[in-house]
């Protein structure tokens, strides 16, 4: 077992763990929450391998991130970040991925979620909406705004895509 | 924003997004000792671990204590760093960057002082990695990243006013290993600090360097709590960050 699990995690991991970046908008949180879904997986790994086993993470790391965005600790630690995201003349001193992550940040889980789904992972509305446990409707008001806000934050930062170097970049 | 430019900059933001060296070996010892935890709590055996650990930590004590008492295995600002270890930069690591060091169990567990996310920083919040150091063998990096002076648990006055005067609050892991639990503990210059395990305090004393108490807990997060206190009689809660128990 210890062979497969290993070999899934090679191949799967990094697809994964970009996934939990993106939801947390932070690296080591999503190496927790990573860690954590993965964990809880092994011990059962025989039947979640029979089940899309990415898929199936993803949805636990959701679900997880969720949870524990309810949580005191997370309630104590957002508490004491700042309110909005770096100003200009900060940002400019930052990697620009800090500063998409950043913006990510920003959005709550839930459409934070929805937005990587819908425009990351390519789902369509009502895929996204199973993934979600939620509505088609939920979703498309979620993706909507969750890109306005996006968006709306990324050019207060003076960002456009056509600003990062995507070219060279391909879709995990 | 077209639906592409938003997946191209999704891909962008992690493009350099790695998976750590061991995370398998990492996840698979993890879950061993998630599975332990759940076995020794489904037998209610925590519960007897609990009881006998209050009878018999007045007498044991902490395993290191800051202010060298007798009982644990001395100060731990003695406790050298070991060699072999890094910064952030690949540099052999200096004195001056070390946050805290301890003996836990048959391994040296490092704090190694890391640049905080910018808007961490922005916050007052520092960040650290840390080394485990095993007797006999390689230096090797537990977590690259752990968040610490940024924030206060909810309700803490004595935390928040000792945070608005810059000077920093702390920091705590907790170290799963060899079927043991330590706390390593670092306080600013001044202050004492204590681990209070399942209702069981362990008094370490000043840890400017670090300290290190071993505990009974099966799950930190829950059952531990670090506390600090001012020379002005200030006692303050040290908050656990995420991905502060670090488990074999």
């Amino acid at each position: 077992m210890n062979d497969d699990f290993g070999a899934f995690v090679a191949t799967s991991g990094p697809r994964l763990l970009r996934f939990a970046v993106l939801i947390t908008g932070q690296r080591a949180d999503a190496e927790d929450l990573l860690q954590e879904v993965l964990e809880r997986a092994y011990p059962r790994w025989h039947a979640v391998r029979q089940r899309q086993p990415e898929a199936y993470l993803r949805r636990a790391m959701t679900n997880r991130l969720v949870s524990r965005l309810r949580s005191p600790w997370n309630r104590r630690r957002t508490a004491g970040l700042p309110d909005a995201i770096l100003q200009q003349d900060e940002m400019t001193r930052v990697d620009d991925r800090e500063l998409l992550l950043a913006a990510l940040r920003e959005l709550p889980p839930r459409m934070r979620a929805t937005v990587v789904l819908r425009y990351w992972l390519g789902f369509s509305e009502a895929e996204a909406a199973a993934e979600l446990d939620c509505s088609v409707g939920s979703v498309k008001s979620q993706a909507s705004r969750g890109l306005h806000r996006l968006r709306a934050r990324l050019e207060s930062a003076g960002v456009t895509p056509l600003d990062l170097d995507l070219a060279e970049e391909n879709h995990a | 924003m077209r639906d592409h430019e938003v997946a191209g900059l999704l891909d962008h933001a992690v493009a350099t997004v790695e998976l750590p060296p061991d995370f398998a070996r990492r996840v698979i010892t993890g879950s061993r000792a998630r599975r332990r935890r759940r076995l020794l709590l489904s037998g209610g055996t925590v519960a007897v671990a609990v009881a006998v650990g209050a009878l018999l930590f007045p007498h044991l004590g902490p395993v290191g204590r800051g202010d060298g008492e007798a009982g644990g295995i001395g100060p731990s600002a003695v406790v050298d760093v070991p060699t072999g270890i890094v910064d952030p930069d690949g540099r052999p690591v200096t004195q001056a960057q070390v946050v805290a060091v301890g003996r836990t169990g048959a391994e040296t567990l490092v704090l190694i002082e890391r640049e905080p996310r910018g808007e961490e920083r922005a916050a007052g919040g520092r960040a650290a990695e840390v080394w485990t150091a095993p007797d006999g063998g390689d230096p090797r990096r537990l977590t690259d990243y752990l968040s610490y002076d940024l924030a206060c648990v909810d309700g803490d006055a004595a935390c928040a006013a000792v945070r608005a005067t810059g000077s920093g609050l702390g920091v705590a892991v907790a170290r799963r290993t060899g079927g043991r639990l330590y706390v390593l503990v670092q306080a600013p210059p001044g202050r004492t600090v204590e681990v209070v395990a399942a209702g069981v305090p362990h008094l370490l004393g000043p840890a400017p360097r670090g300290a290190v108490a071993e505990v009974v807990a099966a799950e930190p997060y829950d059952e531990v709590q670090v506390w600090a206190s001012t020379a002005s009689g200030q006692r303050y809660r040290i908050p656990w960050a995420p991905g502060a128990v670090l488990t074999d």
